[in-house]
């Protein structure tokens, strides 16, 4: 029997829901003894020991957590977005300059302005994506929507290629103190995150997200292809500026409190494509969970693998979801 | 081999060894001829430069650097040789220095030779050094491949321990001609040394976070610099067990060890960024009591003489029952 768009979706959604809610739990107690473990659990001992595992896993290992899991949500949407409208199996939120703009803005952030504010590298960050894509789609825009796909991601690769080249400029001039911190922030962190940050990410994404969703009906005409979709009585344009728009927002917010982690967004859609196949209205939740999952369980692996030290969580995505991929490539 | 000798040898050789003999060329005796000449060009030395005494010593990269005596035109690549070099007395003979360097105030007068870590080699070329001095840790070793090519003696410092800054000391003093001020500053450097492990010797460690970067939390290990500072002041290190010597650390093990004191460098943040950064942490002890301590990072990051300095402002915030307000503690302490 063949299941409704809609079951199928709910079940899906249940079920990724399951992994996603296991994978915070496992992240949650590792680091934890088993008999802290307990002791939290049965809370049998209320001494000084349970309250300061409290405090560790309340304030440290949460809101890291519940960060890396909204912006791997953030990230594979926004993937799921771009692939779509750009009609490229290559397109990942970055392609079109946005890592680059948001690198760019955490870099004048961090090494003109130092750190003023809590928030100041994350809003420079999120300044830097938007503008970068205002630029893209001003190019596009410019263009009357003539050959529309190759103009965003040619003008996406050269606006990030000049973002990048900025960002190296101002890197090489800054002080030793500067360039580490900004190494690290490209490489990705969570370590710091605050339930400030968390808050802020998890409204773009849900906005973001829910914005997107209502529209996937939409999303799937423009992959079937631009004269199809508007003899079908879509406006390809307008649609596709609102894609665009929204999906940059959600990337710009992803990258400004977590730094640039690859690997998310090409790769999450992808898989949750091989795995439920390609029609958005399924693949919209999919992404948005198992992003979710995802990126939650690689900073938990970069945290415990090194374990006092941490890796960069931008290195584990890439190690652990290439080759996963690569086997669904050939599996599937 | 000059050029117009290369090329000299280049033309007899194609006159000799080519087929068509030019006419009336009574060839075999101008051969043996041509033959004794390039192999006198190629086989006799060349003649040498007057002779001048050379001091020689073994620089961090296991190489015999040598010098003609008293190096007159000496240039720096780092803001702790160009200090050493000023404590020895020779910095008159300093021709070069790093943007960075800052100390003492009459470096700046010299000509600066382009970034910490990053010099323009044809300035350095220029400023025609008989020594340069490079530091091992963030140069690259094109720069000072290509130095050494030039055959300008380069010397390398890889100083990570208070041991390897006194024998660090006395090399170059050596080279440059400056032994007697060398045994005097090693002399000071053991006693103030000595001073403080006599003093810290018998009293319990306190728990030390030592924070070179905050966001995210960067620390001194127990193989980094600091790290040994750290020990040598009467401190327990948090990141100890570190397996490299500058790692970003987990802020739950932090939490999880509880430091008694917090160390962050000046150059991290602004005015009180960084004690306002770790008010947030009001789950450690050290934040809890107002632990927090900020240094010069020019102070405590640089292998010269006044790292002794540092190790007396460490041990003094370590233990400030033992060293009471004898020691005057140059550090901001949080409000």
């Amino acid at each position: 029997m063949r299941l409704s768009t809609f079951a199928r979706t709910i079940l899906i959604s249940i079920s990724l829901t399951g992994v996603l809610l296991v994978v915070l739990l496992i992240s949650l107690l590792t680091g934890t003894t088993v008999t802290e473990v307990k002791t939290l659990l049965t809370g049998s001992v209320q001494g000084i020991d349970a309250q300061k595992t409290w405090t560790i896993i309340l304030s440290y290992r949460l809101p890291r957590t519940l960060l890396a899991a909204v912006a791997g949500a953030g990230l594979a949407s926004a993937g799921v977005v771009f692939q779509g409208v750009l009609k490229n199996p290559l397109a990942d939120p970055y392609l079109i300059g946005i890592a680059a703009g948001g690198s760019l803005g955490a870099v004048v952030s961090i090494s003109l302005f130092g750190e003023r504010w809590l928030l100041g590298t994350s809003v420079c960050a999120f300044l830097g994506s938007i503008s970068a894509v205002g630029l893209v789609y001003g190019l596009a825009v410019a263009r009357r929507g003539r050959g529309y796909v190759n103009t965003v991601i040619l003008a996406g690769v050269i606006v990030g290629a000049l973002m990048n080249a900025v960002m190296l400029l101002i890197l090489s001039l800054s002080g030793s103190h500067e360039k580490q911190r900004i190494l690290f922030w490209l490489m990705g962190d969570f370590s710091l995150a605050s339930y400030q940050q968390v808050l802020l990410a998890a409204v773009a994404v849900t906005v973001g997200w829910t914005l997107i969703y209502l529209n996937a009906n939409r999303l799937n005409l423009l992959i079937v292809g631009d004269d199809t979709a508007s003899h079908l009585g879509l406006n390809v344009f307008r649609t596709r500026t609102l894609f665009m728009l929204v999906a940059a927002m959600l990337t710009g917010a992803t990258v400004s409190v977590s730094g640039t982690i690859g690997f998310v967004g090409l790769v999450v859609p992808h898989a949750m494509r091989l795995l439920f196949g390609p029609d958005n209205r399924v693949l919209l939740p999919a992404a948005l969970l198992g992003g979710a999952a995802f990126l939650a369980a690689s900073d938990c692996v970069a945290r415990v693998v090194a374990y006092p030290m941490e890796l960069p969580v931008g290195v584990i995505t890439t190690l652990s979801g290439a080759p996963f991929f690569l086997y669904l490539l050939v599996k599937k | 081999m000059r050029w117009s000798e290369a090329t000299h040898i280049y033309s007899y050789a194609k006159l000799l060894f080519s087929r068509r003999t030019p006419k009336n060329f009574t060839w075999l005796p101008w051969r043996i001829c041509g033959l004794v000449a390039v192999s006198a060009i190629l086989f006799v030395p060349p003649a040498k430069a007057e002779p001048s005494p050379k001091v020689c010593v073994e620089d961090d990269l296991s190489r015999q650097v040598c010098v003609s005596a008293f190096p007159k035109r000496v240039i720096s690549l780092a803001p702790s040789l160009t200090e050493i070099v000023f404590d020895l007395g020779a910095g008159h003979t300093l021709v070069g220095r790093t943007a960075r360097c800052n100390e003492p105030p009459e470096v700046l007068k010299i000509q600066d030779i382009g970034a910490y870590m990053n010099p323009d080699l044809e300035r350095i070329i220029a400023l025609r050094p008989d020594l340069v001095l490079s530091p091992e840790s963030g140069m690259r070793k094109e720069v000072v491949d290509r130095l050494t090519d030039l055959g300008i003696p380069t010397f390398v410092d890889n100083s990570r321990t208070l041991d390897e800054i006194v024998y660090l000391l006395s090399r170059l003093g050596t080279i440059l001609g400056r032994e007697s001020d060398a045994k005097t500053v090693a002399q000071q450097f053991r006693q103030r040394r000595q001073a403080v492990r006599e003093r810290v010797d018998h009293v319990s460690k306190p728990l030390i976070l030592f924070a070179v970067g905050i966001r995210p939390l960067v620390l001194a290990g127990g193989r980094s610099f600091i790290g040994s500072l750290i020990r040598e002041a009467g401190g327990t290190n948090v990141a100890e067990d570190a397996t490299i010597p500058y790692p970003k650390f987990n802020m739950e093990e932090v939490a999880k060890r509880d430091p008694d004191i917090i160390i962050v460098l000046n150059k991290e943040c602004r005015e009180d960024e960084c004690f306002n950064e770790w008010q947030k942490h009001q789950a450690l002890s050290a934040v809890r009591n107002n632990q927090i301590y900020q240094l010069d990072a020019d102070l405590v990051a640089r292998a010269s003489a006044r790292i002794m300095d540092a190790l007396e402002q460490l041990a003094a915030i370590f233990h400030p029952k033992v060293f009471g307000s004898g020691l005057s503690v140059g550090v901001n302490r949080t409000k």
